[in-house]
């Protein structure tokens, strides 16, 4: 069923408001500074994070006799004092892990307990959430920007209560949103299976009843953001490398690749036509692209490199888009 | 649970992971070390090695100028090193030059030296291609005929037409793609031919040359011929001469140093790259191989085998127009005259063949990448950063340039006295962008400071200067040295008034399409100067 009539009006240039938008920050400290950081810099009204907030890695710093110990950029480096330290988790931080510093005691029992350490991993990223939306609170309630912020397919249920206590951001999940005069926002982090299987992986079935059940309440899809964490489905947002399932964990496979992107997200955006599409997930595969009159972004993520992706896109009065384009930082 | 390390007597602290989706693209270091080695042009670099530097500026030392191109390169892998770590991320010097200096600046260098003279280098690589790896084969396949229409005009356009068409097609298929391709077949090529090629010089050391060069190039030349000819030109022994030692160094600064080409292409795509060491390490070890392995090592030996006295005889009888050899001179044709086995000329000749389209499809795959850069920064229109849905590749840039290409290749082949200007000046521009880029690196702990010290080479200093300002100065001044040098001297061959006209030509191209996309791009509501606006990181 078809939404929207297919002829629109020469669009505007004239810029209104702007978003800045970037995803996957995996717990990578630097890119969620400098996101902040962005606001005032790229000049932006209203600030979304895409999902998968919570990292993937967790790197003890181990004490031992006159120091600590920890595994940095793939080589041991110790740390002599305080300021040695405070340096080196600082640094593990900006990697987008989670430092943790412990005792050989402690140490060894994580070693040994993979319980203790999926426990240690979610209060990590807990803690870290909690830490950044204090911030965020700290540098974007003095200028007014509203922040959304959502969760992804690789992020704990639990940082929904974080999100949700939020002083300052909104928790954009599962909700329409005005988030200017006439424009409202959808927002979704679930995605469709990927190989390992994640926390918010649903059937592409379950994903389309979701977006279906949001899109279906707003007032003017046309004029619409669909903030979905995956990306559609062969759209070019979505390429990455085929993996091999078969060892754990799933290995890419060199020279091969894939469309991982979902047809439930491409299926919404098609038939609803919103005037813009939100995107992340598949790191690697960054890019603007138009499906139909809706623009697809999706900035990619360099979170490990210290890397800011992001997409500026302005708007008119009229609510429409007016430009967009895409930063790295 | 993942990735491991250790120190010795410690037990190894160990990360853990989670299962999460997403996956960084990773290049490996040896992959990266490679595609610098071919960035280098591998064996290109016998083109500048003989005859024209002994003809033009006796008294050469080509295994010093080697080493001394290696050492400046010292100082430029510690300059893209830093840089690179500190902007890990695809767009190289059009990046650094826009970030650390000025966007007009940033565009403009790297479209003229590098958009534009890049476009020298696929014919520059079917040249290599053709007379230092098809004419040996069709010379031991005793096929005079295929010679001569290699050599011919006709025969170096459709080559480099070729080589074009085969870039294009690896660049729009994707970086996976050639990797592949240079991991199986590019690689093992230059191995097994400088191997062979080694093998072969060694094999014969103090054998007779005379005997073997009489015979290859009869009944047109003998080596006395080449010795009255060589006397009747003037020429006369000279001792080493540094300075026309060091003003090669000028043409083969754009080769060796290149190994730090990653830092334009593949960047973004080379796992660690926000490791300062890595990257350094990564470079110099691609500069070593080139400039000792595969150019000053086989120089060497092919100097001792032939005789220096004679390898500048040939040179000055050649360049006076004195004789009229059957095979052009060059190192390949020396390989050749120690052989007459096909297998082994076909081995040595692998090398060449590698390397001439290497050099021509790294051109390609690096363009495709700064111009994917400048048209994200809205530097150049959108269509450059296009990229196709079916390939994920910017298949229409990449088509453009490669018409451009062929225009270069037409002129390259048709157009005599333009050969030299293309040649050079590719190289030439290439040094140029590299000057430019220490500039940026000079300034660069002033003009970004908080991401200056939050990246790796932050903590380098010299008392309180940091170490990137140090080797960027001096990067910058050896650079602009060599670009003076290359300008006023007459033996380079752009001291003309049409490469003049050219070289200008170029840059002031360059500031036009900045200005007009930049205008173009302001009345469609695009603010550019977004993307060359620093975030702090902290």
């Amino acid at each position: 069923m078809r939404l929207k009539p297919k002829g629109r009006a020469k669009r505007s240039t004239e810029r209104s408001w702007r978003l800045l938008y970037a995803t996957d920050f995996h717990a990578g400290d630097v890119v969620l500074r400098k996101f902040l950081n962005a606001v005032p810099v790229y000049e932006a009204d209203v600030a979304v994070i895409g999902g998968d907030l919570t990292g993937k890695r967790l790197a003890p710093v181990v004490e031992q006799a006159g120091g600590w110990r920890a595994e940095v950029l793939g080589r041991e480096q110790t740390a002599a004092d305080e300021d040695e330290l405070t340096a080196m988790v600082r640094k593990i931080r900006g990697l987008g892990q989670y430092p943790v510093v412990m005792t050989a005691e402690e140490y060894a029992e994580l070693l040994g307990d993979g319980d203790a350490v999926a426990r240690r991993f979610e209060a990590e990223a807990l803690l870290q959430v909690e830490e950044w939306l204090a911030l965020a609170a700290e540098r974007l309630e003095p200028l007014g920007v509203p922040l959304y912020v959502t969760g992804g397919n690789d992020d704990y249920f639990s940082i929904e209560a974080v999100l949700d206590s939020a002083s300052y951001a909104i928790n954009a999940d599962g909700k329409v949103l005005e988030v200017a005069p006439g424009v409202q926002m959808i927002s979704c982090g679930y995605g469709n299976p990927t190989p390992w299987p994640c926390p918010r992986d649903i059937s592409e079935e379950e994903l389309g009843d979701r977006l279906e059940k949001m899109a279906s309440q707003l007032s003017d899809p046309g004029r619409a953001i669909f903030n979905l964490h995956v990306p559609p489905f062969g759209s070019g947002l979505d390429v990455c490398a085929r993996l091999d399932t078969s060892v754990d964990p799933p290995r890419p496979l060199v020279g091969e690749e894939i469309n991982a992107g979902s047809t439930a997200v491409r299926a919404a955006i098609e038939r609803y036509q919103p005037a813009i599409g939100l995107h992340g997930h598949i790191h690697e595969s960054g890019g603007i692209v138009k499906i139909g009159p809706t623009v697809c972004v999706n900035p990619g993520s360099e979170y490990g490199e210290g890397v800011l992706r992001s997409a500026v896109i302005d708007f008119a009065a009229d609510g429409r888009p007016s430009s967009w384009q895409l930063l790295s930082a | 649970m993942a990735a491991t390390t250790g120190s010795a007597g410690e037990p190894r602290v160990q990360l853990f992971s989670r299962a999460s989706s997403g996956l960084i693209r990773e290049l490996s270091l040896s992959d990266t070390v490679w595609y610098g080695v071919f960035s280098g042009g591998a064996l290109f670099g016998f083109v500048y090695l003989f005859p024209t530097p002994q003809y033009l500026s006796p008294g050469i030392n080509i295994p010093l100028m080697l080493l001394l191109t290696l050492l400046y390169g010292v100082v430029i892998y510690f300059v893209y090193a830093a840089l690179g770590s500190a902007m890990p991320r695809a767009g190289g010097d059009y990046l650094y030059e826009t970030r650390s200096l000025n966007p007009l600046v940033g565009f403009t260098v790297p479209w003229a030296c590098q958009l534009l003279f890049w476009l020298t280098f696929p014919p520059a690589g079917a040249y290599v291609l053709a007379t230092f790896g098809l004419v040996p084969i069709a010379q031991a396949a005793n096929a005079p005929g295929v010679v001569s229409w290699l050599v011919s005009e006709n025969g170096l356009f459709i080559v480099s037409a070729v080589i074009v068409a085969a870039c294009w097609a690896l660049t729009v298929t994707g970086l996976h793609f050639y990797r592949r391709i240079q991991r199986y077949v590019l690689v093992p090529g230059l191995v097994i031919s400088v191997l062979t090629i080694i093998g072969l010089l060694l094999a014969n050391f103090g054998t007779n040359f005379s005997s073997d060069f009489d015979r290859f190039q009869s009944p047109a030349l003998t080596t006395r011929q080449v010795a009255a000819a060589a006397a009747k030109a003037g020429y006369h022994p000279v001792g080493v001469s540094l300075s026309h030692t060091l003003i090669w160094i000028a043409v083969l600064a754009a080769y060796v140093p290149y190994s730090m080409y990653s830092a334009q292409g593949l960047l973004g795509e080379v796992k660690g790259a926000r490791s300062l060491n890595r990257l350094y390490l990564t470079f110099l070890a691609g500069g070593v191989i080139l400039a000792i392995i595969l150019l000053a090592l086989p120089f060497v030996l092919i100097s001792h085998i032939v005789g220096s006295n004679f390898l500048n005889q040939y040179a000055w009888a050649y360049g006076a127009g004195l004789i009229h050899p059957t095979y052009l001179p060059n190192i390949g044709v020396f390989l050749s005259m120690l052989t007459s086995n096909p297998l082994i000329v076909s081995l040595v000749a692998l090398g060449f063949i590698v390397g001439g389209f290497a050099i021509a499809n790294v051109v390609f795959v690096n363009s495709a990448r700064v111009m994917m850069a400048m048209g994200l920064d809205g530097s150049l229109p959108r269509f450059f950063s296009d990229v196709s849905e079916r390939r994920h590749t910017p298949v229409k840039a990449a088509t453009l340039w490669s018409l451009c290409a062929l225009g270069v290749s037409a002129i390259f082949s048709y157009v005599p006295s333009w050969f030299t200007i293309v040649l050079i000046g590719g190289a030439i521009g290439s040094v140029i962008v590299v000057g430019v880029t220490c500039l940026a690196a000079a300034v660069f702990p002033y003009r970004a400071p908080e991401i200056f010290r939050a990246s790796p080479s932050g903590r380098y200093k010299i008392g309180s200067v940091p170490l990137v300002t140090v080797m960027g100065i001096l990067g910058t001044v050896l650079t602009g040295l060599l670009v003076v040098v290359a300008l006023v001297n007459s033996a380079l061959g752009l001291t003309s008034t049409s490469a003049h006209l050219v070289l200008g030509g170029a840059f002031v191209t360059g500031v036009i399409v900045y200005a007009a996309v930049r205008a173009y791009r302001r009345r469609e509501g695009v603010d550019t100067s977004l993307a060359f606006r620093y975030v702090p990181p902290e």
